[in-house]
């Protein structure tokens, strides 16, 4: 079984190695280079990370591949594939339901934590947070 | 097999089981009612797991057609959401999903053999 979330966060993963020649360059996925734009991430990232209860942080793109996350990479990874499958069915239900419409968040909770799911043109944030109170 | 049938089945004799049933369907009505009366509260649906709508406080004729996709759709979702809780991890359990959209916000609690769901107003709208 899956050991639960550590507590500690680690950075997040640098993107500054170019992406090897035989990966496909899936639609976005585009390698931020440094500059204003990375250290106004960096800030959000720590801002959102150092609220209470935040537990971790990720951004997946397009293709549900994480760009940008506070944990382990392999917990990530598996974090990401399932929040992937669910947004896409849950914007494809809200489109189903009113063609005009959107879905703006998606919030999963659990006994243990909620996921707070932020799904983007390009990217979706999910934020894993134990709230004060527990639901049991 | 002769004898009264359906006597000794309950160790409280039948007039008192008969209130706490009442005593529950009751509380189970309050809560609806404070549901529905809640600030932003548009409205519930309570459906079974085939999509079959058990109780709904949508009775118009315009919102049938909505209230019936809605239970067909989100009783998938909320399943799908719930075994990626347990997938993470298998001592976790779902309690509720929430969607946000622009114009609606529906909140779904799921369990076995019950989906509701309880449509309300955008966010900040009161």
């Amino acid at each position: 079984p899956r050991p639960p979330l550590e507590p500690q966060l680690k950075e997040a993963a640098p993107l500054s190695l170019p992406l090897p020649c035989w990966l496909p360059v899936a639609r976005g996925n585009r390698v931020p280079g440094p500059g204003a734009m990375s250290t106004e991430i960096e800030e959000t990232v720590k801002k959102i990370t150092s609220a209470k209860g935040v537990k971790g942080l990720f951004v997946i793109n397009q293709d549900g591949i994480p760009i940008r996350y506070t944990f382990e990479a392999d917990l990530v990874t598996h974090y990401a594939a399932l929040v992937h499958q669910l947004v896409n069915q849950a914007r494809s239900v809200v489109r189903e339901l009113d063609g005009t419409d959107d879905l703006v968040t998606l919030r999963v909770r659990s006994a243990k934590h909620e996921l707070i799911i932020a799904p983007e043109k390009e990217y979706c944030m999910c934020v894993i947070h134990v709230p004060d109170v527990s639901y049991d | 097999r002769g004898g009264p049938a359906a006597v000794a089945v309950s160790p409280l004799p039948v007039s008192a089981r008969a209130a706490s049933i009442n005593m529950a369907s009751l509380q189970v009505e309050e809560t609806l009612k404070r549901i529905s009366q809640q600030k932003g509260v548009e409205g519930y649906i309570i459906a079974d797991d085939v999509g079959n709508i058990l109780r709904t406080t949508f009775q118009d004729e315009t919102e049938k057609d909505m209230v019936a996709k809605l239970a067909q759709d989100l009783p998938a979702l909320a399943t799908r959401a719930s075994s990626a809780v347990r997938d993470l991890d298998p001592t976790n359990v779902m309690r509720f999903v929430r969607i946000q959209t622009r114009k609606k916000e529906v909140m779904i609690s799921k369990d076995t053999g019950y989906v509701m769901m309880v449509v309300q107003g955008a966010v900040g709208q009161e």
